[in-house]
């Protein structure tokens, strides 16, 4: 009987996991991108951002079938008789309107970021990132709501095979097929970040090795409408303004860091890059050291032609001004003649076809 | 538990202070969460239509066609042991699910100007993913006829 309020309970539990974790992990991401003034992010382990993204996804995908299925239990509620009984009760429904439509929508549109499909008028970023606290608010008060039954229901009680005459479901087959279901959504779509089932990622966006040099590409430099100057120089600005061609970049020490592409849209690889180290740039100009940097692309559309790197980064040694990907000259779909890569930062801050450099104080 | 029934909830104390605690944070939650999106969303209007449409089509849309779905195939397979229905109303609810995912990247298969986003055969990915699916809860059916049958000798 799915309509059980154990069942109800027990994939509530779930959803509320779920969502807290994806709750934690969307924050992490979102002041990556843009950082309070006194934050201080960790740049070790290199794959912190990579788990922690790619958790974010794939909770969030699981989510969607869990999502669906403790709704569809609590379904028949939706025609309770007679609809309102008291205030208390309208604010109950209320609540609970707020709560499926505010988790239906923020799932939806989570799913289509991953395929980069955006069909509403507003920012993806913003709503998203405001929807969050009214999914999680509901599901609170939700659970405050509901705390007694929770407790009553948090362990199995007898009898566990009754069945429900309508559908024929019992608890138990009801919660495997529900098991079942998110393990299938899991496997289809998690390769996309968790490579070793990259082969299996039948159902998502991106796959493994998929792109120039083997690697997937998240804006091409057709859609950021890049066209790279015969005669281009990086150019970095602070006390002493400094310039260099790509034949100067490849005279400084070149380094190689073993690092993820992390895309907030949920993807992510690992490759070797090679280039120069973001501080011995800084050094070259006589940056102070502990500055931060501002990094400016070629690139003339889409929100990422900027963007900032705070001293924790500029200072990482594993922070580079890569030249060239798994041994070959970086593909212009990877940024040639120069990208910025570093550790633990979402993709979107990896900026490419980078040109000017600028020391902040 | 050696009784029939659900353990009871402790009557009132630790359990009604928690309840007004997570309740109290849940709207402080959402207050934040509105507010935010009142100030940054550039036309607060055009984001209820989609908050709407979420539960519509969710309630009455989606729904609808599981329990149309759910009841078709229960009624069908209604000369096989009960429990074997199950699992193929389970195969069938993993089958929904994929398809759901399938259909929808089916038609968006590089409609984005970006060859490495959305590029696989996905109408033949979900083909073969249904195959696997039927092919599982076959399987799974079989050997739960079987056990039952065994059991039931005993």
């Amino acid at each position: 009987m799915p309509h059980h309020p154990r069942v109800a309970t027990v994939i509530g539990r779930l959803l509320i996991a779920g969502f807290l974790l994806c709750l934690v992990t969307g924050l992490y991401s979102h002041y990556l991108q843009d950082p309070l003034p006194w934050q201080v992010f960790p740049t070790r382990p290199v794959w912190l951002y990579r788990v922690s993204h790619g958790l974010h996804v794939a909770t969030g995908t699981a989510l969607i079938p869990l999502l669906l299925a403790k709704l569809w239990t609590v379904y028949p509620r939706l025609f309770a008789w007679p609809p309102l009984t008291s205030l208390r009760h309208g604010l109950e429904r209320a609540s609970v309107a707020l709560l499926v439509s505010s988790a239906v929508l923020q799932l939806f549109m989570g799913l289509l970021n991953t395929w980069k499909w955006y069909p509403w008028p507003f920012s993806f970023r913003t709503v998203h990132f405001w929807l969050a606290w009214v999914v999680v608010g509901a599901l609170l008060i939700h659970v405050a709501v509901k705390l007694p039954l929770i407790v009553r229901y948090r362990r199995t009680g007898r009898p566990r095979r009754v069945r429900d005459p309508g559908t024929g479901w019992t608890r138990r087959g009801f919660l495997t097929a529900v098991g079942a279901t998110t393990a299938a959504v899991t496997v289809t779509t998690v390769g996309q970040a968790f490579t070793p089932l990259g082969p299996l990622a039948l159902l998502a966006p991106r796959q493994p090795g998929v792109g120039p040099q083997g690697l997937p590409v998240n804006r091409t430099a057709a859609q950021a409408a890049v066209t790279v100057p015969d005669d281009w120089r990086l150019e970095i600005v602070g006390a002493t303004p400094a310039s260099f061609d790509l034949a100067a970049l490849r005279a400084f020490p070149q380094h190689d860091a073993d690092l993820p592409i992390s895309c907030v849209e949920g993807w992510s690889q690992s490759a070797r890059w090679s280039g120069v180290r973001v501080r011995d740039l800084l050094d070259a100009a006589d940056a102070p050291p502990g500055a931060a940097l501002r990094v400016v692309s070629l690139q003339t559309r889409g929100s990422y032609a900027v963007s900032h790197m705070t001293p924790e980064f500029t200072r990482d040694p594993l922070s580079l001004l890569a030249l060239r990907l798994d041994g070959e000259v970086l593909h212009i779909e990877h940024g040639y003649p120069a990208r910025i890569i570093t550790a633990a930062r979402p993709g979107v801050l990896q900026t490419k076809w980078v040109y000017r450099l600028e020391v902040l104080p | 538990m050696t009784t029939g029934s659900p353990r009871r909830a402790p009557a009132g104390g630790a359990t009604s202070k928690a309840r007004v605690l997570i309740g109290a944070v849940g709207v402080v939650s959402v207050i934040v969460g509105v507010a935010g999106m009142w100030r940054e969303v550039t036309l607060p209007a055009e984001l209820l239509p989609w908050l709407a449409g979420a539960v519509v089509a969710h309630d009455g849309v989606l729904v609808p066609l599981e329990l149309l779905l759910g009841a078709v195939v229960w009624r069908a397979s209604a000369v096989l042991p009960r429990r074997v229905r199950q699992v193929v109303m389970g195969g069938l609810m993993v089958a929904g699910m994929l398809t759901l995912l399938g259909v929808p990247l089916a038609l968006r298969r590089n409609v984005y100007p970006n060859p490495t986003v959305n590029h696989q055969d996905y109408a033949a990915n979900l083909g073969w993913l249904l195959l696997a699916t039927a092919v599982v809860t076959m399987l799974t059916a079989v050997v739960t006829a079987r056990y039952d049958r065994a059991a039931s000798k005993r």
